[in-house]
């Protein structure tokens, strides 16, 4: 994020998104001390009014203050920061420590410096406080510290906000600080190569989580574990868990028929041979492994939630997608993963270790996933064209999209269309308690109702566990 | 759309609610210049009373982070200063009134402004103590000033009153353009 932190406390009441960015600072006056020439010129009114010379000698104190408003400059924007974060790799709400140092490498005492931490959005403050008010001679330095709360994503601090005054408070200025490294550790530049050697991290437990950042915090929470998704029977060559309806080897009993040379004995129906002495072969539904693309809605409509403390509904679907990930991969099918929305993000279907890995770490701090709505525009048809002439000829779709808008339903249909076999799985993000939200739930409603009546499997996933969810739907399916 | 309500990009999200009252340090600071200018007020017979009412309010806005408080306690304070000197009081406790007013609403709106962008949680007691000395200081040298000025000219005379009014006009003036 190159902006600072749009702050509700911070900035203009009159402008509110005119905010300052580094290296342009914004200088505004307060007209705080409105008021006091008025006071001045009254007293002295009323002094010769009431010949009271007196009083004309209080309105001087007005004068006085008016004057040392008016005649204010805004002051030097001579400040540095410099901030720390403990680690640059955290486990899911693990705390991390922050610790930030402002400086005045000016010649001028600074009597007023406010500064605010730019925090990213997404992570929570556990400890502490982000902001900070303080004097500074020069040359002088002002430490704060603040613990916030890891979360799923990829973080990046934004430059610190300033606020500078004067004596008066008559003009403050307002800056966008970005944060250095501090001196001690120095390893400013080191930055790109930290970044690159975490791409292969698979556990993020390691001894690098603990080297420090300026401003960065990466959390990629452990890929879930537990109800295998139910597939449906698109496979590939290899064998697997999916019962396909072709015959062949197999457990579950197919068909008959007869014999032909080659056919494995072991297949061979010996009591039809003793019955009447033809030759039969006994097929079983075939097992075989399938390839799965996890896509995940990612739009900006995936970021809703039905309370503004609940998660997301992305949030949701990246856990629901680790979890099938992590199933999928335990079944010996092939997964991959990939986002559908303003940021590409594209795994290939794969095996192994290191494959889930690559997943975990995708799913956790790719910015295609990123915990806060994007910023960039989403090219619809570019976006559906990326994902179809990536996805393979025999891979099934697991769609994970809260289902809030139409889109996701079209596109749906058409990669069943296209001979991709989908499972729309749908994190519920609406509640009931206004009539607009009941509507909103009732339209979402009637999606998932188009999309079953077009062929299309539907996992609606509410409040209750995904292993729930998944069981019920399943029993809806097979009966 | 139901799902209307989205999270993140709304600033800094902490545990706690942001709590924008300014901190008991800056009370402490601003309770100083107000109890001063009450007391000097004290001694003006009827703007004892809205020298003590300017104090109340200063305080309660202070603890509240309230600005229209605040901004009342000031005036009450100055409006104190006038019935003062319309009933006599000297020029000295007049001064120290108007000036010990001025600051002790400065410093309050200064630290209620501070509650307001920097909360409550974070130390701002060193902040509001730096800008009430120096609101502080510049209230006693320009006031000392004045004082002599106005004790060399010859106390009470209609000279002074005309010098003072006329530099005060002056000052305005070339300030103004």
């Amino acid at each position: 994020m190159s902006s600072p932190v749009p702050d509700p406390h911070l900035g203009d009441p009159g402008a509110p998104d005119r905010r300052a960015s580094p290296g342009d600072a914004i200088d505004r006056t307060t007209r705080r001390w409105r008021g006091v020439t008025a006071f001045a010129l009254l007293a002295g009114a009323l002094g010769v009014l009431l010949s009271r010379p007196a009083l004309a000698l209080a309105g001087a104190a007005g004068v006085l203050f008016s004057a040392a408003a008016r005649t204010a400059g805004p002051p030097a924007s001579s400040v540095a920061v410099e901030r720390e974060v403990e680690r640059e790799r955290a486990e899911p709400s693990e705390s991390v420590r922050v610790t930030v140092t402002v400086a005045n490498t000016g010649d001028a005492l600074l009597p007023d410096v406010r500064v605010v931490d730019g925090v990213p959005g997404a992570l929570t403050v556990a400890e502490g406080s982000p902001r900070h008010a303080t004097a500074l001679r020069p040359g002088k330095r002002a430490t704060f510290t603040y613990v916030v709360r890891a979360s799923r994503g990829h973080h990046r601090f934004g430059p610190a906000t300033v606020l500078l005054r004067g004596f008066t408070g008559a003009v403050e200025r307002e800056l966008a600080v970005p944060a250095a490294a501090p001196e001690s550790a120095g390893e400013r530049t080191g930055g790109e190569t930290a970044k690159e050697t975490e791409e292969g991290t698979t556990t993020g437990t390691g001894d690098e989580a603990s080297t420090t950042t300026t401003d960065r915090l990466a959390c990629a929470p452990r890929l879930g574990e537990g109800q295998a998704v139910p597939l449906r029977p698109q496979t590939t060559g290899f064998s697997g868990r999916v019962t396909t309806d072709s015959g062949g080897a197999g457990a579950e009993f197919h068909s008959v028929r007869s014999y032909r040379p080659g056919d494995p004995l072991s297949r061979v129906d010996w009591a039809r041979v003793a019955r009447t002495g033809e030759f039969a072969t006994r097929q079983f539904r075939e097992e075989r492994a399938a390839t799965v693309v996890c896509l995940l809605d990612t739009r900006e409509t995936a970021y809703c939630a039905p309370a503004p403390s609940a998660p997301t509904a992305l949030e949701r679907s990246v856990t629901a997608a680790g979890t099938a990930f992590t199933s999928l991969l335990d079944a010996g099918d092939r997964a991959g993963i990939a986002a559908w929305g303003p940021t590409a993000c594209w795994l290939a279907p794969g095996m192994g270790g290191e494959h889930r890995a690559r997943a975990r770490e995708l799913l956790g701090t790719h910015p295609a996933f990123d915990p806060i709505p994007p910023d960039r525009t989403f090219l619809p048809t570019i976006a559906r064209r990326r994902v179809e002439r990536r996805l393979p000829a025999d891979a099934q779709v697991l769609l994970f999209s809260p289902l809030a808008d139409d889109p996701p339903v079209d596109l749906a249909r058409r990669l069943d269309a296209h001979g991709h076999r989908v499972t729309v799985v749908s994190t519920d993000p609406t509640a009931r308690d206004t009539a607009g939200h009941a509507l909103a739930a009732i339209e979402r409603d009637r999606r998932l109702s188009t999309l079953r009546s077009a062929g299309v499997r539907v996992v609606d996933w509410g409040d209750e566990p995904l292993a729930t969810a998944l069981v019920r739907a399943n029993q809806r399916w097979s009966t | 759309m139901s799902a209307d309500t989205r999270r993140g990009a709304a600033g800094v999200d902490e545990a706690e609610p942001f709590d924008d009252g300014p901190g008991r340090a800056a009370l402490a600071i601003v309770l100083v210049p107000g109890v001063v200018s009450a007391l000097v007020l004290l001694t003006g017979g009827p703007a004892a009373l809205a020298g003590a009412l300017g104090l109340g309010l200063l305080a309660v806005g202070t603890h509240h982070g309230r600005r229209d408080l605040v901004g009342g306690g000031g005036l009450a304070l100055l409006a104190g200063t006038l019935l003062a000197g319309a009933f006599g009081a000297g020029p000295a406790a007049l001064l120290v009134a108007a000036g010990a007013g001025l600051v002790a609403w400065d410093t309050a709106e200064h630290a209620v402004g501070l509650g307001e962008q920097v909360g409550c949680r974070a130390a701002t007691g060193r902040a509001v103590g730096v800008h009430a000395a120096g609101g502080g200081l510049l209230a006693a040298s320009g006031g000392g000033l004045a004082y002599v000025v106005f004790r060399l000219v010859g106390g009470g005379s209609p000279v002074a009153l005309v010098l003072l009014l006329g530099g005060a006009v002056a000052l305005l003036s070339a300030i103004r353009s």
